[in-house]
């Protein structure tokens, strides 16, 4: 417990100045912007020059980088930062929309790739070779290779017809505990809201899964194989131990790397739900960026940016705490 | 005693003839190389005999090689231009299915553009401005191999080049640029590519004035017309944004491979003979792990051609009057339901083109690994009588 304590201090140490540089980074593509930010915001050409001098005065704009910098990390992290484009609260209004659409979606695909991941790659190493294992193998290669913003537009006129998907709106339940709409729905049994929020899901999820499962079904096969040639495989087998046994046995060694995959996934998947969101017109957080980079409102971006790299490391520090877990050789 | 001999179908004997051709070839250039090598070459052939082994490896060469031809000669190929629209000629051509067949006037506005008076028939059908999908598919597909090579080219040279030197010195440099990589890799790479591709564009626009020259050369390359040129600056920014989010991928691949190779005897024997560090680093780490380097770096050009038709889908990457596939599909799909020409058909494309990649590999990986390549090398060999091999 010493060691996880040790490793812990040390990787809250680099979690600082990793959640900083990755600011920076967006905050330097965002400033190099030719022209008068001031200006665009306050309406172009025909902007009044009291409005253009009040948004310079408000967002330090003849300062430095560095000041401007740090003056809108005060103004994030104090939770008072306003959009100048569209004059709202962008703290507010990045979690409202990460809570209630972008996290749900994320964390349903996740679902969805590791209910339909793992257990196919697992069924695919154990049938090598056969035609089982060639049609998961080409499952996998077809989900990582298909552009799901030409297949979206496919499958919805195919399923529409049917009744089969829900595209508008997003509905919300009355009720509020944690503020992610279907966990609060499970922990009241609100069977009927979890029905909706399915019906509206279930496509963009899978969608948004689609390459996720071919990745994991992929490790998961490989892993699987090097671990079954292990010699406690042979002793288990020579000992008479029932098969789905020593294939409990040989799955909890070969997770380790599918989790590191899963955890780095996860990031991906945020970053993949502004394709997703602007197809079937959900109000989430990748399609709220998308719109502030096309409004170039760089702060809400910045912000937007803040928030992903949190959930992002924090992902990774606990898949990194959980390799002790399933694999007590890992030292810290 | 029995001995082995090698069971050749036609596409070993193909591959073991291009090997000696480029053996024989370097030898000439440099006098004793073929018995130098020897080893390597053996190892060469026997690596194709793998890949030759794999259907699907084999389904997707011959798809790379289609998209590559479609690619290279796509636009001398095509039709009309990416940028003619005929709807101004004849009105059928707007949003016009299929195999349609137009009769062109003979009009001046008509014979201006570049189109013959007669008929024309529409292969894919065409969109709102009456342009021909195939032709327009055509001239993407250039669009989309240029980006891919050189996003990965450059993306993966830059992250080969730090990871290396991470692995290799250890120490502060590697803490140093393993720091910096995390920082990149801490938010998901598309919205850094979003965020750069959208305000790229202008500061390069500014920068082609000042050196027409490049976007002459990236118009060639690109098969854009001259009147397009500015256009370009939105494809370029689309490769430097990508650029950014390429490398730390690789570099925490080969730093990971480069730690385990730098432990081997030869390397500590290099260093005591003393070579230098960059030849130590280029001919003795490098080539032992460029294997899977390599089979991840085909398999990433299909990811590169996703991820560009992705963010042009977004509306951030190819601007309008330029032919790509992502932005085919994003201008279509206001047509959807009515024109579902205009989103199948680049879809198609794309995933044949992604797949082919993927396919291939797929199988390259299997090829470079050396467990495989034993493997396969007792099926190629039969054993036969004595007498019969010497026939042979």
């Amino acid at each position: 417990m010493a060691e996880l304590k040790k490793f812990l201090i040390r990787r809250l140490l680099t979690f600082v100045p990793t959640l900083i540089g990755a600011t920076f980074i967006v905050f330097i593509i965002a400033v190099m912007i030719p022209g008068n930010p001031a200006q665009l915001w306050a309406g172009g050409i025909k902007a009044s020059k009291q409005t253009v001098e009040l948004l310079i005065k408000e967002y330090h704009l003849n300062s430095p980088w560095y000041v401007q910098y740090y003056y809108f990390m005060k103004n994030i992290l104090s939770g008072k930062a306003i959009s100048p484009v569209t004059n709202t609260n962008i703290w507010k209004s990045i979690t409202t929309r990460l809570l209630q659409v972008t996290l749900p979606l994320t964390l349903f695909s996740f679902i969805l790739i590791v209910a339909i991941g793992i257990p196919l790659g697992v069924l695919s190493a154990i049938k090598r070779n056969t035609w089982i294992d060639n049609v998961a193998r080409a499952f996998a290669l077809i989900g990582i290779s298909t552009p799901i913003f030409g297949i979206a537009y496919i499958l919805i006129f195919w399923l529409q017809p049917h009744g089969l998907v829900a595209l508008a709106g997003m509905p919300l339940p009355k009720y509020k505990i944690t503020g992610i709409p279907p966990i609060d729905a499970l922990l009241k049994c609100d069977c009927h809201y979890l029905l909706i929020f399915v019906k509206r899901m279930w496509l963009p999820a899978f969608l948004l899964a689609l390459a996720g499962i071919g990745v994991i079904t992929r490790v998961t096969r490989n892993s699987f194989l090097d671990a079954m040639s292990s010699e406690y495989v042979v002793f288990m087998e020579a000992r008479g131990f029932p098969k789905r046994r020593i294939y409990m046995h040989i799955l909890k060694n070969s997770l380790t790397p599918v989790i590191t995959i899963l955890g780095l996934m996860f990031g991906g998947l945020l970053a993949g739900a502004p394709i997703i969101e602007t197809i079937f017109g959900l109000p989430g957080l990748g399609r709220y960026l998308l719109q502030a980079i096309y409004n170039f409102d760089y702060l809400t971006l910045v912000a937007g940016v803040f928030f992903v790299a949190i959930i992002y490391i924090t992902v990774n520090l606990l898949v990194d705490i959980l390799y002790g877990v399933i694999d007590p050789r890992v030292r810290y | 005693m029995p001995e082995y001999v090698y069971v050749k179908n036609p596409l070993d004997k193909l591959s073991d003839a291009i090997i000696d051709a480029y053996a024989s070839f370097m030898d000439k250039v440099k006098p004793g190389w073929k018995s130098k090598n020897r080893g390597r070459i053996e190892e060469w052939k026997l690596m194709f005999y793998t890949l030759n082994r794999s259907p699907l490896g084999i389904a997707g060469a011959v798809l790379v090689a289609f998209f590559i031809f479609l690619a290279i000669f796509g636009p001398y190929l095509a039709p009309l231009s990416y940028r003619t629209g005929l709807v101004l000629c004849d009105l059928k051509a707007r949003l016009a299915p299929p195999g349609t067949v137009i009769t062109i006037p003979h009009k001046d506005y008509c014979i201006r553009m570049g189109v013959h008076p007669g008929k024309f028939k529409f292969l894919l059908g065409s969109d709102n401005y009456g342009r021909d999908l195939w032709s327009r598919i055509l001239y993407g597909a250039r669009t989309s191999l240029l980006v891919s090579i050189l996003v990965v080219s450059i993306g993966s040279g830059i992250g080969i080049i730090l990871g290396l030197i991470s692995g290799y010195y250890g120490g502060i440099v590697d803490e140093v640029i393993m720091r910096i990589t995390d920082m990149f890799l801490a938010f998901p790479g598309l919205i850094l590519a979003m965020a750069l591709s959208a305000t790229l564009p202008y500061a390069i626009q500014g920068w082609f004035k000042r050196h027409m020259e490049i976007a002459e050369i990236l118009g060639y390359l690109f098969a854009v017309k001259r009147i397009d040129y500015p256009a370009l600056a939105s494809l370029l920014s689309v490769i430097i944004a990508l650029w950014a989010v390429w490398w730390p991928g690789y570099t925490r691949l080969v730093r990971g491979s480069a730690l385990s190779v730098r432990e081997n005897t030869y390397v500590e024997a290099a260093k005591a003979l003393g070579v230098s560090d960059l030849s130590i680093m280029l001919k003795h780490i490098l080539p032992n792990m460029i294997g899977p380097i390599l089979a991840y770096i085909t398999m990433d050009l299909g990811g590169a051609i996703l991820t560009e038709a992705a963010l042009s889908f977004l509306g951030l990457g190819a601007v309008p009057p330029l032919a790509d596939w992502g932005r085919i599909i994003y201008d279509g799909s206001q047509y959807f339901p009515y024109a579902w020409w205009l989103v199948a058909f680049p879809t198609l494309f794309i995933f044949l083109t992604v797949f082919g990649f993927n396919l291939l590999g797929d199988a390259l990986r299997d090829a470079f690994d050396p467990r495989t390549r034993r493997s396969i090398e007792f099926k190629v060999k039969k054993i036969v009588a004595k007498e019969e091999a010497q026939e042979a």
